[in-house]
């Protein structure tokens, strides 16, 4: 008997995972199609940006100069940035992120290159600090600041350690967003900038010869003013599908839970029949062997 | 009457797309009215008032640094901020350009990149409080 009640409390207390599982998978996806939504609307200023762009940087043409897009020789000091959630039970998206960035990291390190450290979300904080690795830059708890906010100081982080030269090059790692199911751990050079990415991204031409453009003030000004700006939308976009990223990890591994949460209530509930059954059966045969006993 | 298709942009969202017959706006050496048929042309927006003339009155908007691409049939504007006139809260930014004032006074006037940055929240503080 004690058997059955041991069943009974197992299938109650698989039955609550189950609804929380299952109502955070409902959150995650209310919150998922808010935050894709935001990574949509981003989408036209980066085009319209990458476009502006393109068009500067052809009519500069060779005296392009700025700081931002110079190569370095040799790259003897990086900063890398790997942008991670707060929080957990998202599967195996902040990990796979990590251990990617960890096996980069070695590697550059391997190479002789100095590899400084940032992390943005307290999962790749822990997973760094378990691992002793110095961290210089660590965010956590970011959810709550605005995006601008977060998207500002490491753009211009990067951008003065890169111009001062404390870095050769700046990279970010985070995972690409590329549908519900599958986010793809990426790492991204950042600076210097590269403006062939840009163009890839930029919308065609409507004319197909080279539109004369008016530039005030000079094309190398408008430039400079305009990298930055690009590199912000870069850290942005790094951002956006990071939150959206996480959010569909976390529908996914939920439904996961759910699903198994589902399948252990039935084998449960099979076994607590069965030991009734066998309970049932045992306490008739006491009866009546009983009942024989008496004749 | 000829148009103009404009489009303002921010990383957050389309904040306006539609037709109008005028666009005054702040640019870097100063306001410019730009209007249906202009040559193509690329600026430097600075923080200001930003205002789009309809066929149905002017909506206002309070715009950051951002760039101007005009040509004849359209303008878009792009901008990392971006407020109709009508949302926005004036003794805040009362207060903020006082304190932005007080700022300026105390960072260092040959660091340009710092003053500069300043100075662009000013512009835009400045510009909410000048708002009739």
């Amino acid at each position: 008997m004690a058997n059955l009640k041991e069943i009974k409390r197992r299938i109650g207390s698989v039955k609550k995972t189950k609804q929380i599982t299952s109502a955070m998978k409902l959150v995650s996806g209310a919150k998922l199609s808010r935050a894709s939504a935001a990574a949509t609307a981003a989408q036209p200023y980066q085009q319209q940006l990458a476009g502006v762009l393109q068009r500067v940087g052809a009519a500069a043409g060779e005296s392009v100069s700025s700081p931002l897009l110079r190569a370095r020789p040799e790259v003897r000091r990086a900063l890398i940035v790997v942008i991670t959630s707060d929080r957990g039970l998202c599967g195996g998206f902040n990990n796979n992120l990590s251990k990617r960035a960890q096996a980069w990291i070695q590697e550059q390190r391997a190479a002789g290159v100095e590899v400084e450290l940032g992390v943005f979300g307290r999962k790749a904080n822990d997973y760094f600090r378990n691992r002793h690795f110095e961290v210089t830059l660590p965010v956590v708890n970011y959810g709550k600041t605005d995006k601008m906010e977060l998207v500002r100081s490491l753009g211009e982080r990067a951008e003065q350690g890169f111009v001062s030269g404390s870095y050769d090059a700046v990279f970010i790692a985070y995972n690409r967003y590329e549908n519900t199911i599958s986010q793809v751990p990426q790492i991204v050079q950042l600076l210097p900038l590269q403006l062939e990415a840009a163009e890839s991204g930029a919308p065609a031409q409507p004319s197909g010869e080279m539109v004369e453009f008016e530039f005030e003030p000079s094309a190398k000004e408008l430039l400079d003013a305009l990298l930055p700006l690009y590199l912000r939308t870069l850290v942005l976009q790094a951002f956006l599908e990071t939150e959206a990223g996480e959010h569909a990890a976390r529908m996914t591994a939920m439904d996961n839970a759910t699903r198994n949460a589902s399948d252990l209530i039935g084998a449960l509930t099979l076994e607590y029949n069965r030991a009734r059954q066998a309970a049932i059966t045992t306490e008739i045969i006491e009866i009546v062997s009983g009942a024989e006993a008496l004749k | 009457m000829a148009e103009l298709h404009v489009d303002i942009v921010t990383p957050s969202s389309l904040v306006f797309s539609g037709t109008a017959t005028e666009l005054v706006a702040p640019l870097w050496n100063g306001e410019a009215d730009l209007l249906p048929g202009h040559a193509l042309y690329l600026s430097l927006l600075r923080g200001g008032v930003l205002t789009v003339v309809g066929e149905r009155g002017s909506e206002r908007f309070v715009v950051g640094r951002g760039f101007v691409e005009a040509g004849p049939e359209r303008v878009t504007v792009l901008t990392e901020s971006c407020t109709p006139a009508d949302q926005v809260d004036k003794a805040q930014a009362q207060q903020e350009l006082k304190d932005l004032e007080h700022e300026m006074l105390t960072v260092n006037g040959f660091d340009s990149s710092a003053f500069d940055k300043v100075e662009e929240r000013r512009e835009r503080a400045q510009a909410v409080v000048e708002l009739p």
